[in-house]
């Protein structure tokens, strides 16, 4: 059994060692994972690692070979109407119709929810407000840009309200303004108390908005936690601020070393590199202490380990080049 | 438990299948599919079939040339009494314009003013009497319509009857106390009978007009291709993954074939009805109504499952439309809705029996002609259709179970 974390709110989703074979392939390997309500968990993976087979399974669509998945509180097996009603699904296709408004298309699959009359009308402006839409939802879907699409396709799922949200790479082909409103529209939901499952091969999307993170390849779960959690995968890792500044004398290299969590800090020419842990937190510290000394700053850069480092790091593979 | 599911029992799951309905004709229309397949294609099919042969059916009178240079008894038959004959009556056969010279005719016959021109050499008479009759010319243009065999059919009619006269006279002339030539010849045209003789072809008490067997040949056509409907709905709902949305919401994958079958029968009936109300307009007669409606319910179901069963087959939309439109017209073809089984070879014929399009083209044919126990003779293609529905809806549903679980991976 792989890494079970626990969650941030009270359970929302738990999947128990599912293992989903075609053929002498497996897809996916003894996944388990637990979300909680408010939490948006991520799973990180190049094509072909297995995601889209755990989100099906997850979401009922298809059956595992073994292990379970179970909806909280009542721990309704995924299968049931009962537990799969209280999941939305964006699939990574844009699975609306072209012909029909955005109106229309949500109306038809709000009733398939069986919303009753009064809660789909209310429903329908609410969730078309809430991807900023209402002034273009009369028009047909197929006078619609990439990102607006994207944005009903996201919508639908919305519907029913569902205690569960599941993302298969939403943003693929957006541009990057839709992007960012597809992004913030979810970081709402994530802390209106929704769950949310988000799939991706873009790092910092996963960054962005996933509290926790699994990194998933070859149907396996390698790794996951809080992206602090996974970057401790790499061992000591350091973030690394350079400025480029005029006036740096020794006193001020002695205040910047005694600054916490700062590891090491060297100077050359006009050159300064600071080594540390949390550079977010390290670098106003260390710019309140050059102005102090008048030290004027040119430029800066800040280089962290990211997640395509850990995925490096667990695979001995960039996650891009899969 | 979320308040969608809460709200739930308040809508009753019909409403789940009326949502699929709606959806389906709101989409249909929105993309005008079903407009073309309902209104556009059946009236296309009913008018083509009006235009080509109702014409054929009213009989229209093939005009013909007449020179007569002959001034005997012999020619004064043809051009005297059979022709005329030929010209009177309710559905008169032929008309008739009667030309002094022959380059008249023959103009005339070539710019098509007349179909063909019948032409009775000078001394034609007196030839038969002598029993060495010159021969009747018969001048064609390019003309080809019915007209010349027409023309033909008079003239080997009569040319027969002539032959029977000369030897009647070859008889009466001979021997002791043989009969002067001229009073037999008098006497053998006063026997002549009309060389054609128009009959219907009746089967029953009605005659099967050109337009009563095409019209349901075509009928056949309009519910293949409203047929296709469910099929490549559902082909087109797993491309572009809304079907997959569809079966996460619970919605029952049942419900989603009922619905767009529903839809496919539909748009069936409404073809059928629209290509009824045209050809009964132009007066093609069908026969009793209530069996005729039932033919075309139990035609209907057979031709949805075996087009949905082709289209299932296909691995893209545009795939399923090519093999359809291939099915389409060969069962059309084998079937005997292009060309009237009688006039095919014996093969073809027997391979319409493996077709629903030949049991119904059969069955129609059957009522038409105003059959006296209209269910007695159409409940053999019943049987037949329904065992092509069964034969086909089976493997339908397999496919398409197989369909709802592939569209999710």
């Amino acid at each position: 059994m792989q890494a079970v974390s626990p969650s941030s709110g009270d359970p929302v989703l738990v999947v128990s060692d599912i293992v989903k074979s075609y053929g002498d392939r497996t897809a996916v390997n003894q996944v388990s994972l637990t979300i909680g309500a408010g939490e948006c968990y991520g799973l990180l993976g190049p094509n072909g690692a297995g995601k889209t087979t755990t989100i099906l399974i997850i979401t009922g669509l298809l059956t595992p070979d073994s292990g379970s998945v179970s909806m909280a509180p009542d721990s309704a097996p995924v299968t049931s109407p009962h537990a799969r009603r209280r999941i939305g699904y964006v699939p990574q296709e844009i699975a609306l119709y072209d012909d029909l408004t955005a109106r229309e298309n949500l109306r038809f699959f709000g009733r398939l929810y069986q919303l009753s009359r009064g809660e789909l009308k209310t429903r329908v402006e609410e969730v078309l407000e809430s991807v900023g839409l209402t002034d273009r939802a009369d028009e047909r879907i197929s006078t619609y840009s990439g990102g607006m699409k994207r944005r009903i396709n996201i919508a639908v799922a919305l519907l029913h309200k569902p205690s569960l949200l599941v993302l298969d790479e939403p943003t693929v082909g957006v541009d990057p303004q839709s992007r960012n409103l597809i992004l913030e529209h979810l970081e709402q939901l994530r802390d209106s108390g929704i769950a949310i499952l988000y799939t991706s091969h873009q790092m910092d999307e996963v960054e962005r908005i996933c509290t926790r993170i699994a990194v998933l390849d070859e149907g396996r779960i390698l790794a996951s936690g809080t992206r602090n959690e996974l970057l401790a995968e790499l061992g000591e890792y350091l973030d690394h601020i350079q400025l480029t500044c005029q006036g740096f004398s020794a006193p001020v290299e002695a205040q910047i070393a005694a600054l916490d969590g700062v590891v090491g800090v060297k100077y050359v020419g006009t050159t300064l590199d600071v080594t540390g842990h949390d550079a977010a937190k390290l670098l106003p510290e260390i710019l309140t202490v050059l102005g102090r000394h008048g030290v004027d700053v040119a430029g800066l850069s800040v280089e962290r380990p990211d997640l395509e480092a850990v995925f490096l790091h667990l695979t001995g593979k960039a996650l891009r080049d899969v | 438990m979320s308040k969608a599911s809460q709200t739930s029992q308040k809508v009753s799951s019909k409403g789940v299948f009326r949502a699929v309905l709606g959806k389906e004709v709101q989409h249909g229309l929105r993309d005008r599919s079903l407009l073309i397949l309902v209104i556009l294609v059946p009236l296309l099919l009913a008018g083509i079939t009006t235009l080509a042969f109702g014409q054929l059916d009213r009989g229209e009178s093939v005009h013909l040339g007449v020179v007569n240079h002959d001034t005997g008894n012999l020619s004064q038959i043809l051009v005297g009494q059979v022709l005329p004959s030929l010209e009177s009556g309710n559905k008169p056969l032929i008309s008739t314009t009667t030309y002094q010279d022959d380059a008249a005719a023959e103009a005339a016959t070539k710019n098509g003013t007349v179909a063909a021109t019948i032409i009775i050499p000078s001394g034609f008479t007196a030839g038969v009497a002598a029993g060495d009759p010159p021969a009747l010319t018969l001048v064609t243009g390019g003309d080809t319509s019915i007209g010349v065999p027409v023309a033909r059919a008079i003239l080997t009619g009569y040319t027969a009857q002539i032959s029977t006269v000369a030897l009647a006279i070859q008889v009466a002339t001979s021997g002791p106390g043989a009969a002067p030539a001229s009073a037999t010849v008098n006497s053998a045209a006063a026997d002549l009978r009309d060389p054609v003789t128009i009959d219907d072809v009746t089967a029953g008490q009605r005659s099967l007009s050109a337009a009563g067997y095409f019209a349901p040949s075509m009928l056949i056509l309009a519910l293949f291709f409203s047929g296709q409907i469910a099929a490549r709905g559902l082909v087109a709902e797993r491309e572009r993954r809304t079907l997959t949305r569809i079966l996460l919401s619970s919605t029952p994958f049942w419900k989603v074939i009922a619905a767009k079958a529903a839809v496919a029968f539909g748009a069936a009936i409404a073809s059928a009805v629209l290509m009824f109300g045209v050809f009964s307009l132009t007066g093609t007669v069908f026969g009793s109504w209530p069996v005729v409606a039932v033919l075309v319910l139990f035609a209907a179901a057979a031709m949805i499952s075996i087009s949905s069963l082709v289209v299932l087959i296909a691995r893209t939309e545009e795939q399923a439309g090519s093999l359809s439109t291939v099915m389409i017209f060969v069962l059309a073809i084998v079937g005997g809705n292009f060309v009237p089984l009688s006039q095919t070879p014996q093969i073809l014929e027997r391979l319409a029996l493996f077709t629903p399009n030949g049991w119904t083209t059969r069955a129609f044919a059957d009522l038409s002609v105003g059959a006296s126990d209209p269910w007695g003779v159409v409940a053999p293609a019943l049987w037949v259709l329904l065992g092509f529905t069964v034969a086909a809806g089976t493997p339908v549903f397999v496919l398409s179970r197989r369909m709802a679980r592939s569209s999710v991976v």
